[in-house]
């Protein structure tokens, strides 16, 4: 293209009057490398390209998988199926800066919005899974209603509860330019009988050792159960115990969690110890 | 936006958008910084991005058109952005300051004289023809390819370059005979 239309000193005037600096910094670069993975995990799974959990994936789709990970695992005993949604983090979004030890309660409207992403998480992996999970499927989800939430920091946890006996769990982030980030999603279809009135089960401890890793505890509580504390590595964790079921989460890798000391407090104000 | 665009993706997808990531980033920021405050910017780069991503059939094969094709996704993301602002056709674009700017180590006394008439005179312009000077110059772009981020043809980018620098001209020396001011110069106020 002819330039010039422009004199020399003006065209040289305009260009050192570029407003853009030269090139990001290396906390923008960081920032921006961070925006790609998101993306890539966020978005780039085309769910018929993911396969089944059981799915032996060739070099090439385990590049994919490997930033969403997508696996069977075994919750607890007493579930028959269960899955877990686990996107690896990475750059600046492993840091869980902000995490409270005690649950807040969110608003209403973030409790609907954290509770539909996480039926729709859910219910895109179920879909992809196709057979592989039984009875817990993606219609079951999508049905599920929310029994539970709490925030701790710019984290929501939802608990959704449906029939079959389906019970899932999801960590979002608060929602941000993309919505909201998933940063653990689990469904499981759960047989298990309920508590009596002083019992603590566990349905399950889960998460996961990518990036800085996270623990997820969930159960059902009886109804004389009024608070539950859990002795986790990150400290003592306050776990929301509501309408019947117990939630908790913190960072750390789970498998450091085989067995968690706990104590439980009751509604006529004794407690006692035990594990979870 | 065809987001059945975004649902065809495997891992070979996923390496051409990083390779392209890490080829047109710098680029992207810089275009982006331009037309947005920098608070505002990275938010924006992010669903830039993501638009990319989606669209990433369409990639052009060739490197330069690439980085035009990037530009014009963030021009018509930025576009939308403001839609609920007020209609618009064009972008008005940043300017840097007296003191500040790409290259703010200027020796030439001419030259650092017409910065001081440009930081004025570039408010002035119209945000059509903010935009097509900062591809000419900034994002320094051929003829062909900033008429593709603008969506025109070559001979209508380069009519518009050309009406572009006599308005300027005319800001900067009123003396200077040119255009009649372009119409929305007055209505699109422009730029921080």
């Amino acid at each position: 293209m002819t330039r010039t239309g422009l004199d020399r000193p003006t065209e040289k005037a305009l260009r050192s009057l570029d407003p853009a600096p030269s090139a990001p910094d290396a906390p923008r670069r960081a920032r921006a490398d961070a925006v790609l993975e998101r993306v890539l995990r966020e978005h780039g799974v085309d769910r018929s390209r993911v396969g089944s959990p059981s799915d032996g994936a060739g070099p090439g789709r385990r590049r994919v998988r490997g930033r969403r990970r997508l696996v069977l695992a075994t919750l607890a005993a007493a579930s028959s199926v269960a899955l877990v949604v686990l996107p690896t983090l990475g750059g600046d979004d492993v840091a869980y800066a902000g995490w409270t030890a005690a649950p807040q309660d969110p608003s209403t409207p973030d409790q609907v919005s954290a509770a539909a992403s996480c039926r729709d998480t859910l219910a895109e992996h179920l879909d992809a899974a196709g057979s592989e999970t039984g009875q817990l499927t993606a219609s079951a989800v999508r049905s599920a209603g929310l029994v539970l939430a709490e925030d701790r920091g710019p984290w929501t946890l939802v608990v959704l509860a449906g029939d079959p006996g389906l019970s899932g769990v999801c960590v979002l982030e608060r929602p941000g330019w993309f919505g909201r980030l998933t940063v653990f999603a689990s469904a499981a279809a759960d047989g298990g009988s309920g508590p009596g009135p002083r019992d603590v089960l566990a349905s399950g401890v889960g998460g996961g050792s990518s990036g800085e890793g996270i623990s997820v505890a969930t159960g059902t509580v009886g109804e004389e159960v009024a608070a539950v504390t859990l002795h986790t590595s990150a400290g003592d964790v306050e776990a929301t115990v509501h309408d019947g079921r117990l939630a908790a989460w913190w960072p750390g890798d789970p498998g450091r969690e085989r067995s968690i000391p706990t104590t439980v407090t009751f509604s006529d104000g004794t407690s006692r110890s035990g594990t979870f | 936006m065809d987001e059945n665009a975004g649902g065809r993706h495997d891992a070979q997808d996923a390496q051409l958008f990083r390779d392209l990531h890490d080829a047109v980033l710098t680029d992207l920021e810089r275009f982006v910084r331009r037309r947005v405050a920098p608070s505002a910017a990275e938010d924006v780069v992010a669903d830039v991005l993501l638009v990319v991503w989606r669209r990433l059939a369409d990639l052009p094969a060739d490197r330069d058109a690439r980085r035009a094709w990037v530009f014009g996704i963030a021009r018509n993301t930025l576009l939308t952005a403001r839609r609920g602002e007020r209609r618009r056709e064009a972008l008005a674009v940043r300017v840097g300051t007296e003191r500040g700017g790409q290259e703010s180590v200027v020796d030439d006394p001419e030259v650092l004289a017409r910065r001081l008439d440009l930081v004025r005179a570039w408010p002035r312009l119209s945000a059509e023809d903010q935009e097509v000077l900062a591809l000419t110059y900034w994002e320094d772009l051929t003829s062909a390819h900033a008429a593709a981020v603008l969506g025109v043809t070559p001979v209508a980018l380069r009519l518009r370059l050309t009406r572009a620098r006599r308005r300027l001209r005319r800001h900067l020396d009123p003396t200077v005979p040119g255009p009649s001011p372009s119409p929305s110069a007055l209505a699109e106020g422009r730029t921080p």
